[in-house]
């Protein structure tokens, strides 16, 4: 070897060093390593497959429920919901009264109750919270969750400067009062789910940043300071949460896991993936692809579950053709729903025959939206389009490209052709594209979903209402609002179920929006996750859980 | 040659410029905003928000405003993360893509450049075959196929790896593997292109008739001239290796700067569009210069000029 070639190695020496490095890491790696579910079931850690990297974890500006699922593990508000999504538990409040007319709740809170800094919870902090909630500085983007609450939408808006005009008291350290505006029988759900009623430990924002400021950095591990039953130990932003057990949590006897770590998994086939390497205890979502091979092969991992949100054409009333209830109708009713779910989200959804899930808050609407295509051809024909001639090219936006929303629009597209004989174009928009083509009514028809806010059919029922900034088909009729109202007034139960009938039974005659599916969770969860249990809401209560080795 | 590079610095300014108008106007006209969310807030949140980041401003406004905090190094708050920096997001992520990148074109040059240095001096044997045909269906296969198809073999059928994540230093094995092969692909057609023309020059033939060795020919003689392709595709490849390691990072949830990049034009976080452009925009731009030096180092033909 003559001395030229060896002056060239150094430029060769890096990659063949770092193969080498390479070779030697999968030799050594070529052992089927004890996996994270493995250990993390021996020493009680939870991996926990969630979606989507948290914007930031203070929950008075939080918008989106992967984010809650973390934050209900470091908060705790004045009551909480059971495991099953539906009973009311105690939290920071140990018990509460309700005047007879519905109004004014009482909460007692426990005098155990502490911050994670020691500092005691008293109800000025919840009356401190509830207004910041309210602050129109702030941008609360839920902060219509609070709105049953005397004088909270005016002091939103900036109508009244006073707080003392806002519904909240704390006539002591333990006692916290809420005035309402109207009876709200769903107050209590809107306190429990994992939203934005949680209280801050106001020295704790303040000392990073304004009390009134968005984005302080008090969120972050070692600065924030929660009440649940985890701590925040560890962020790194796109890679995971961890959250460790809150001694200080007054129901620390009773949870039994040590900690959570939250991995955001924006790509649903690797988080998939990632649960079959033993990554993870559990996936927030499944691809649809994947259901039938684990029915098959792993049922006991597999779990679907109703999801409180549901899946609807959005017709816009003041543009035509679906400026007449009869074409909106025709539409409707030429979907064949049961073909429909079968031929894209299978077991992922179920045909909807009525805007709200049935059993939503206890109440299933009669069933309004029918397969009858032979009706339908009729009403086209009544409202002067017969076999549709004569209706302009409907144009169909759609919420992305993916695949399965092409899939249903081909689907529907193909039965408003064989049923109606109309033609209609499909228009994929990018997200924000498609957000703000529906706010600015720019559309003719849209596919839409909606997940409620809280397990009641108010909140469904709302998206009609004349003036909601989410009545996309911008429909409106004062029959409607008046039954809302009288919903949201009652405090006889079935005065309530009855103007909930009323506001179906005009749905279904008018058709602002066609619903076709409700959704379903459908998710990965290894048998050694005790104590869970599926719910609408996809609340969890952290102390029922624990993991033990599945035999 | 510091002639050369002082000029191409200062040519950088106004490009950069351009770049930056460009970007912050363009994405201020997409429809949506940082704000537009699933659920509509009243339009008196909505004005609260926009107040708040100084989006109420008239656009000229917000541009200055933009550019003056850009001198003292400021990108600003991100809308999407509202308690981190956006120089603080590109401190984090950043290092990561690095990362990735640097090992994924340490494998694209090692194997890249053996497969094609074998093939070129063994032409039309079937050592030649075999490297050529595993280039091109390393050209031929997405990442985002061989990607998954490395992680049901290794990560879920053996077991040996993580199937994603960035945690300790063997998770980095499957992402790099997979993104070197296909620069390595690349990069020893280039190779292989390139020394096979380089071993036709008379200078070669006169290099063996003096007697100098095989390995002398091939390493000190052919070998300078036959990567000279490689180096101009190594440019932008290395910005792409960068800026392009999207479906990557997305595949093996790696916490790099590639996501951000792309995501931040989806969730309209104004702020980390313009950082990360302005950060690739310098990146592509240094490559290309650094290119220009080593290739005038390697071929006497070129001059700095």
């Amino acid at each position: 070897m003559d001395g030229t070639f060896s002056a060239m190695l150094p430029r060769f020496r890096l990659p063949a060093l770092l193969s080498v490095l390479g070779l030697i890491a999968v030799l050594a790696g070529c052992a089927r390593h004890e996996t994270a579910v493995e250990s993390g079931t021996r020493d009680q850690i939870l991996h926990f497959g969630n979606r989507d990297e948290p914007a930031d974890l203070d929950p008075h500006t939080n918008n989106s429920g992967t984010t809650s699922t973390i934050l209900s593990s470091l908060f705790e508000g004045l009551v909480s919901h059971a495991k099953d999504g539906e009973t009311i538990l105690p939290g920071v409040a140990e018990r509460w009264e309700i005047s007879p007319d519905g109004l004014t709740y009482t909460f007692h809170l426990r005098a155990d109750a502490k911050w994670s800094n020691g500092d005691p919870i008293t109800a000025q902090d919840f009356r401190d919270s509830f207004l910041r909630v309210l602050d129109p500085s702030l941008g609360c983007e839920q902060a219509n969750q609070a709105f049953p609450i005397v004088g909270a939408k005016d002091f939103l808006e900036g109508r009244s400067k006073d707080p003392n005009s806002v519904g909240v008291q704390a006539p002591d350290a333990h006692t916290f009062i809420t005035i309402l505006s109207h009876p709200a029988p769903y107050w209590l759900s809107i306190l429990a789910q994992n939203g934005p009623l949680y209280p801050l430990n106001r020295r704790s924002v303040e000392a990073a940043g304004g009390w009134h400021q968005r984005g302080g950095t008090w969120t972050r591990p070692g600065a924030l300071v929660g009440n649940g039953p985890f701590l925040l130990a560890e962020w790194r932003p796109n890679a995971v949460i961890r959250v460790v057990r809150n001694p200080l949590y007054w129901d620390a006897a009773h949870v039994r896991l040590h900690e959570i770590r939250f991995y955001p998994m924006e790509d649903e086939a690797s988080e998939e993936r990632a649960f079959r390497a033993g990554q993870l205890h559990l996936t927030y979502r499944m691809p649809q692809s994947k259901v039938a091979v684990y029915e098959q092969e792993h049922p006991e991992e597999l779990q679907i579950a109703p999801d409180l949100r549901t899946s609807y054409l959005t017709f816009n009333v003041t543009r035509p053709p679906f400026t007449d209830p009869r074409v909106r109708r025709a539409f409707s009713l030429a979907v064949n729903r049961e073909q429909l779910v079968k031929a894209t989200f299978g077991k992922l959804a179920s045909p909807a025959d009525a805007f709200v899930r049935p059993g939503t808050g206890g109440y299933t609407a009669a069933a309004g939206f029918p397969f009858d295509p032979a009706e339908a051809r009729r009403l086209l024909a009544e409202a002067g389009f017969p076999g549709g001639t004569g209706l302009p090219t409907v144009e169909f936006t759609l919420n992305g490209n993916a695949g399965v929303t092409l899939l249903l629009a081909s689907a529907l597209q193909a039965m408003w052709v064989q049923n109606l004989g109309v033609h209609v174009s499909v228009l994929p928009c990018e997200f924000k594209v498609y957000l703000s083509t529906l706010r600015e009514k720019q559309f003719m028809l849209l596919l839409d979903s909606w997940g409620y806010g809280i397990d009641d059919p108010r909140d469904p029922l709302e998206l009609a209402t004349t003036g909601d900034p989410n009545n996309d088909s911008a429909w409106n009729k004062r029959d409607y609002d008046g039954a809302f109202a009288v919903a949201d007034a009652t405090l006889v139960p079935a005065e309530r179920r009855a103007a909930f009938d009323t506001m179906n039974a005009l749905l279904a005659r008018e058709v602002p929006y066609a619903p076709l599916f409700h959704a379903n969770q459908g998710f990965l969860l290894h048998p050694s996750v005790r104590g869970w249990q599926s719910n609408r809401l996809r609340v969890i209560d952290w102390r029922e859980l624990w993991l033990e080795p599945s035999k | 040659m510091l002639r050369f590079i002082a000029r191409r610095l200062l040519e950088t300014i106004p490009v950069l410029l351009i770049i930056i108008t460009a970007t912050f106007f363009m994405i201020r006209f997409v429809p949506g905003g940082p704000f537009t969310a699933e659920k509509a807030v009243t339009p008196e949140i909505l004005r609260n928000l926009e107040a708040h980041y100084g989006l109420n401003q008239p656009l000229y406004r917000q541009y200055l405003d933009y550019l003056g905090s850009l001198l003292h190094g400021d990108l600003g708050p991100s809308f999407k993360y509202p308690n981190r920096t956006v120089n603080e997001i590109i401190g984090d992520k950043l290092p990561v893509s690095l990362e990735l990148g640097f090992i994924s074109l340490s494998v694209a040059l090692a194997l890249g450049l053996t497969l094609g240095v074998l093939a070129a001096i063994r032409r039309n044997t079937w050592i030649d075959y075999v490297c050529s045909s595993a280039a091109m269906i390393g050209i031929c296969v997405p990442t985002f196929v061989l990607g998954p198809l490395l992680v049901l073999t290794f990560a879920i059928h053996f077991g040996w790896f993580n199937a994603s994540g960035w945690y300790t230093p063997i998770d980095r094995v499957l992402p790099c593997l997979t993104l070197g092969c296909v620069y390595a692909a690349y990069i020893a057609r280039l190779t292989r292109g390139g020394m096979l023309e380089v071993l036709n020059q008379d200078y070669i033939r006169t290099a063996r008739a003096k007697g100098a060795s095989e390995t002398r020919v091939i390493f000190r003689h052919a070998l300078r001239g036959g990567l000279l392709p490689v180096v101009s595709f190594l440019g932008p490849a290395i910005a792409g290796i960068l800026t392009g390691s999207f479906v990557i990072e997305t595949i093996f949830q790696i916490p790099g700067l590639g996501r951000e990049f792309v995501n931040s034009a989806f969730n309209r976080d104004y702020t980390l569009v313009l950082g990360t452009v302005i950060l690739y925009a310098t990146l592509i731009i240094g490559l290309n210069l650094v290119v220009d030096v080593v290739q005038v180092w390697l071929n006497p033909k070129l001059k700095f000029e």
